[in-house]
């Protein structure tokens, strides 16, 4: 019952999650396709990063949940994934 | 006792949604998450400072047989349809001189910092060129991955695939670049100016070889004014008229037993799996307890936040120790 409430549920946001899946296979597959290229890299980086946080605050308004702490949540959860991911390309 | 029941509860507090954290694990807050990257942050900036402390704690163990990059260029040369190079001693010996140009001036160029052209170590090692070609690595562990990262760039795949060169030289040179211990990859490629294309070249090279006999000057493809790094290129022919010096070729081979204490990509690598393999794991252990006990919360989708981590982990698993120049 509460598998079919969750598949229900991402049933019901689908288009949203198929966005942010495009965006994010479209970003592994940057990364392994062009991974000589380190500026590239961190252009898309820093591209995917927003882009999670634009993703956040659209779903969240369209779903009018949106407050000041989930805004600053997906900030959150972007900066440690833009460090994570920097770190590795600068270290490089 | 009560020193373990407290320590208990703190772990329970981080890891598990309850009333103390707001139902939510503590870890998976927003503070929690910028302490994190804050600390990350700290530990690159240890990285960067701990050469000037001691310049032997960082480095690359690394396992590179010239012999083996110059059989694997020639595969890849061979799978497509030209010529194996032959090794030229006196353009290994070039490359060598200049991976330790690198090391002694502490630069990690084509050009040097004074502005010598990769060209100069050919024409001061003697040898003669009609074309010449320069690829170059570092930090990579094995000659597989090296030749590899070069035939996955278009302009170093470019220089391999270069139906105009005859003659390979490679030099590994091992040194402290930039306080951290490393291996560098010289590739020279060449063509002696009395060689004469009388072979007959791969099919789809025949363009090529017309051009050789009209076109005296071949500019490198993304060289621009505002980046005066030259791209692997192939140049027009200079000729020395000194008579040629006899040098020996110099070879060198990785010591078997690099001393090394610190790999940074990889510490680097290993904390970020740590980190984001840690917090899938609350994650999952959160979005599971929270959905068992029909909890109601405003805050992000942490479905949206798995997957997001699910990218994260994908990357730190496809980036590769070692860089091409």
């Amino acid at each position: 019952m509460k598998n079919v409430n969750f598949v229900k549920k991402i049933s019901k946001h689908l288009p949203h999650y198929i966005s942010l899946i495009g965006i994010f296979v479209a970003t592994v597959l940057a990364f392994y396709l062009f991974s000589y290229d380190r500026f590239f890299l961190v252009g898309v980086s820093l591209a995917f990063s927003l882009a999670y946080i634009a993703w956040g605050i659209i779903h969240h308004l369209i779903h009018k949940d949106l407050t000041f702490l989930v805004v600053i949540e997906y900030i959150s959860m972007s900066v440690l994934g833009l460090i994570i991911i920097l770190s590795l390309i600068f270290r490089n | 006792m009560m020193v373990v029941m407290g320590i208990l509860e703190k772990i329970i507090h981080i890891f598990i949604p309850r009333s103390s954290n707001n139902h939510k694990a503590k870890l998976l807050h927003s503070s929690s998450l910028l302490v994190i990257a804050s600390l990350l942050v700290v530990w690159q900036g240890i990285l960067t400072f701990l050469p000037s402390i001691g310049p032997n704690i960082l480095g690359y163990a690394a396992q590179i047989s010239p012999d083996e990059i110059i059989r694997f260029t020639n595969e890849k040369r061979t799978s497509a349809g030209l010529s194996a190079l032959t090794l030229n001693t006196t353009l290994s010996s070039a490359a060598y001189t200049k991976g330790r140009d690198m090391i002694e001036r502490d630069y990690w160029a084509h050009v040097a910092p004074d502005g010598t052209q990769p060209w100069k170590f050919f024409s001061d090692a003697g040898y003669r060129y009609r074309y010449a070609g320069e690829n170059l690595a570092r930090d990579f562990t094995n000659p597989t991955s090296t030749v590899n990262a070069w035939m996955d760039s278009p302009t170093h795949r470019e220089n391999i695939l270069n139906s105009k060169y005859k003659e390979i030289g490679i030099g590994v040179i091992e040194g402290d670049l930039a306080g951290v211990d490393t291996t560098i990859v010289v590739q020279f490629f060449g063509t002696g100016y009395s060689d004469v294309v009388t072979q007959p070249l791969a099919v789809n090279n025949i363009e090529t070889v017309e051009k050789v006999e009209s076109i005296t000057t071949i500019v490198p493809s993304n060289l621009s004014p505002s980046s005066p790094e030259p791209s692997p290129s192939i140049v027009p022919i200079v000729v020395s008229s000194s008579p040629i010096p006899t040098i020996k070729a110099v070879f060198t081979q990785p010591q078997p037993t690099q001393r090394v204490l610190i790999s940074p990509f990889t510490t680097t690598k290993s904390i970020s799996l740590g980190v984001v393999g840690i917090l899938l794991a609350v994650f999952l252990v959160d979005s599971l307890i929270v959905s068992k006990r029909k909890i109601a919360r405003i805050g992000g989708r942490t479905f949206a936040h798995m997957a997001f981590l699910g990218m994260i982990l994908s990357i730190v698993i496809i980036l590769k120790s070692g860089q091409i120049l």
